[in-house]
C-alpha cells in the first residue's frame, strides 16, 4: 500500500510534467508569409501615428504583401519588410535580425547637419573644457557652455550641481544638444530641473492601448519641476538640429515650457514616440512608436520641435572657424 | 505511532505545533507571453522558499513563499530572458476526516498570489514583461502516514484553484514607466488591474509532499509545485507553468 501511495505521487508529478505542454499552443509557423503578416499585424494594432502621419495601413499591406510567398529568401523577405516599415517614416522603427538592423533616417538626413564637432573643439572649447562625466563645459567670456552629446550617457546629481555651480554668477548658459540622438527620458528630467524656475505643464503624452485605430489612453501630463539646492534660472538658449531626438525632443519640450528659455537652431528631429519592441515567429524583432506626445498648446511633436530663432550654419563662417549657431546665441547672451 | 503525526493523535504533544520552514531547489518554467513574443520560452530556475505551517487539532495553516530566479529561451531562436518570480501561497485548511484515519482530508479558502518580472535584452526600450495575480480560492488537501524503506513518513498532495483573481499585466507591449505620475507611485500601473473569474484568469497549483520524521518534532520534506495559469483579459493573452522540486527543512517553533 505504501509503495502504491509513493507510486501514485510519483505518477501525478509525472502527469503534470508531461501533460503541461498540452496547456500551450504551438508556436506560429515560421515562414516567409507569417512573419509578414505577424509584423503587419502588430504595428497594425500598435502603432500610434497611422492618422498623424496620414498612412493608410492596409493599403501599404496591399502593396507589399504580394512581395511574398512561401518561396521568398530570407534576405528578401528583410528587403520587402524593411521596405513596408519605410512607409511610416519613423526612426522609433527598426526591424533587427541577426545580419541587418532597418531604419528611416530621412528625418535628418533630408536637412543641413548643422554641427560641426571638430570646429567646436578647435574653436571654442581649446582644451579648456571639464568633462564632468558625460557633461562637456566651459567658459566662453562672460556665458557658459554646456555640450551633451548622449542621453544614453548618465551623470549624477552631483556631477550636474557643479555644473550649475560653475555656471552661477554668469549672464548666461548655452545648452548643445545637436546631434544628441536621445537616450534615457530620466536624464532629461533631470537636467531640465535644474533650469526650471516653478513647476510648470511641459507636455502631455498618451499611449496606444488597443488594437484599433484610437485605442489610446487618457492624456498623461508631464511636469518640469525645480529640484536641486541651486538653479540657473538667467537666461538659457538651447542649441538643436535634426538629429536632436528623442529624448533630446523631450528635454527640449520641457525645456520650452520656461519663460527664460530660446531654441536656436534647426527643428528638433522629434521621435516623440516612445518605442516598444516584440518578437516575431522568426526571432526577428520589430520596435516601433507607441505613445503620441503634446505640448501644452496640442502641437503633436513627433515631427520635431520648431526653434524659437530659425538659424543654419554657415559655410563661409565655417571656413573662418566659426559656428554660425552658437556665435548667434552668444551674442544674444552678452 | 509515529513521532510527528497531527497533535491530536499524541498525547503528550501539544495541540498545536509551528514550525518554520525553509527550503531550496530547482524549477522549470514555461510560458508563452504574448507581450513579449509569439514563442515559446522555457528554462530552469534556482528556487528558495520559507513558510510556516500551523498545524492544529482541527485546521492546519500553510503559508507558503516562493522564489524563483533564473533565464528562459526560445528554443526555436535561442533568445533569452532573465527572470524573477515569486509565489506566495495561504491557506486555512480545516480537517474533514476523524483524526484516527489513515486518510486525513482538509479543505477549505486559499489566498494566492504570483508575481514575475522578465527581461528580455534584445528588445530595446521596452525590455521589461510583468505580471501579478492576487487570487482567492478553494483549497484541498488528503495526506496521510506511511513506513517506507523502515522510515516514517507523511505524503500529501495539495490542490488550490483561484475562483476570483485580480490581474495585473501591461496592456501594452512591455512598456514598463511610461505612465509615471509626478510622485513614482504604482497608482498608474495599477489602473491596468482586472479582475477575473476562473476561465479569464485562470489559475490552478498543485503540490505534493513526501515528509520525513526528523527527532524533536522537525521535518525534512521534499516538495514538488506545479502551478500553471492563463490570463485571457487585455489585448495579450499570457500562459505559464512552473514546476519546482523543493528540499525543505521544518523546524518546530512551539514547544
Amino acid at each position: 500500500m505504501k509503495n502504491k501511495i509513493i507510486l501514485f505521487g510519483a505518477l501525478l508529478a509525472l502527469t503534470f510534467s508531461s501533460c503541461e505542454k498540452l496547456l500551450f499552443d504551438a508556436d506560429p509557423a515560421d515562414d516567409p508569409v507569417s512573419n509578414f503578416d505577424a509584423l503587419w499585424k502588430e504595428v497594425d494594432e500598435g502603432y500610434s501615428f497611422f492618422a498623424y502621419k496620414n498612412i493608410n495601413w492596409d493599403s501599404v499591406y496591399s502593396v507589399y504583401r504580394p512581395r511574398v510567398n512561401a518561396n521568398t529568401k530570407t534576405l528578401e523577405l528583410f528587403n520587402v519588410m524593411s521596405d513596408m516599415l519605410y512607409t511610416l517614416q519613423d526612426g522609433h522603427v527598426n526591424l533587427e535580425t541577426g545580419f541587418n538592423r532597418s531604419r528611416n533616417w530621412e528625418w535628418y538626413l533630408a536637412h543641413p547637419d548643422n554641427f560641426d564637432a571638430n570646429l567646436l573643439e578647435r574653436s571654442y572649447l581649446k582644451g579648456e573644457q571639464w568633462y564632468t562625466g558625460p557633461l562637456i563645459h566651459t567658459i566662453i567670456d562672460t556665458i557658459g557652455y554646456l555640450r551633451y552629446g548622449s542621453f544614453a550617457q548618465r551623470f549624477s546629481e552631483s556631477q550636474l550641481d557643479l555644473v550649475i555651480a560653475r555656471f552661477s554668477s554668469l549672464k548666461g548658459v548655452v545648452i548643445d544638444v545637436r546631434s544628441n540622438g536621445g537616450g534615457f527620458g530620466s536624464m532629461a528630467d533631470l537636467l531640465a530641473s535644474r533650469f526650471a524656475d516653478r513647476e510648470r505643464t511641459a507636455y502631455t503624452f498618451v499611449v496606444k492601448n488597443g488594437p484599433g485605430r484610437n485605442d489610446f489612453s487618457d492624456p498623461v501630463e508631464v511636469k518640469i519641476k525645480p529640484e536641486g539646492e541651486r538653479r540657473f534660472t538667467k537666461p538659457v538658449i538651447i542649441l538643436t538640429n535634426r538629429r536632436s531626438y528623442s529624448a533630446t525632443t523631450f528635454f527640449v519640450a520641457q525645456m520650452s515650457a520656461l519663460p527664460h528659455v530660446r531654441i536656436m537652431g534647426d527643428w528638433t528631429g522629434g521621435g516623440a514616440g516612445t518605442p516598444v519592441g516584440t518578437e516575431l515567429p522568426n526571432g526577428w524583432t520589430v520596435r516601433y512608436s507607441s505613445t503620441q506626445t503634446f505640448l501644452p498648446d496640442g502641437f503633436n511633436i513627433e515631427g520635431g520641435i520648431p526653434p524659437d530663432i530659425r538659424i543654419d550654419m554657415n559655410e563661409a563662417d565655417r571656413q573662418q572657424g566659426k559656428d554660425t549657431i552658437l556665435e548667434r546665441a552668444l551674442a544674444e547672451l552678452r | 505511532m509515529f513521532a510527528w503525526t497531527s497533535a491530536a493523535q499524541e498525547p503528550g504533544v501539544p495541540k498545536r505545533a509551528v514550525r518554520l520552514q525553509i527550503g531550496v531547489g530547482a524549477g522549470w518554467e514555461t510560458y508563452r507571453d504574448l507581450a513579449m513574443s509569439p514563442l515559446l520560452y522555457e528554462g530552469i530556475q534556482g528556487a528558495a522558499g520559507i513558510g510556516i505551517e500551523v498545524e492544529g487539532a482541527r485546521v492546519l495553516h500553510r503559508m507558503e513563499g516562493l522564489f524563483f530566479f533564473g533565464n528562459t529561451t526560445a528554443q526555436r531562436i535561442g533568445g533569452t530572458t532573465e527572470n524573477l518570480a515569486f509565489m506566495f501561497s495561504g491557506s486555512h485548511l480545516r480537517r474533514l476526516s476523524p483524526v484516527d484515519t489513515k486518510w486525513q482530508w482538509h479543505a477549505g479558502p486559499a489566498l494566492s498570489s504570483w508575481g514575475s518580472l522578465r527581461y528580455h535584452r534584445s528588445l530595446v526600450n521596452s525590455n521589461y514583461f510583468y505580471d501579478l495575480f492576487i487570487s482567492l480560492g478553494a483549497t484541498g488537501s488528503v495526506e496521510r502516514e506511511l513506513r517506507f524503506l523502515r522510515r516514517n513518513w507523511r505524503a500529501g498532495w495539495q490542490l488550490s484553484v483561484p475562483v476570483l483573481s485580480w490581474g495585473l499585466r501591461p496592456s501594452y507591449s512591455g512598456l514598463v514607466a511610461a505612465t509615471p505620475d509626478e510622485e513614482e507611485t504604482p497608482a498608474p500601473y495599477l489602473e491596468e488591474a482586472r479582475v477575473g473569474a476562473f476561465g479569464v484568469l485562470t489559475r490552478v497549483n498543485s503540490r505534493l509532499h513526501l515528509t520525513y520524521a526528523l527527532p524533536h518534532a522537525n521535518h525534512l520534506s521534499l516538495v514538488y509545485h506545479w502551478d500553471m495559469f492563463r490570463s485571457d483579459a487585455g489585448r495579450h493573452p499570457i500562459s505559464h507553468a512552473m514546476q519546482a522540486l523543493q528540499l525543505n527543512l521544518s523546524v518546530k517553533l512551539s514547544r
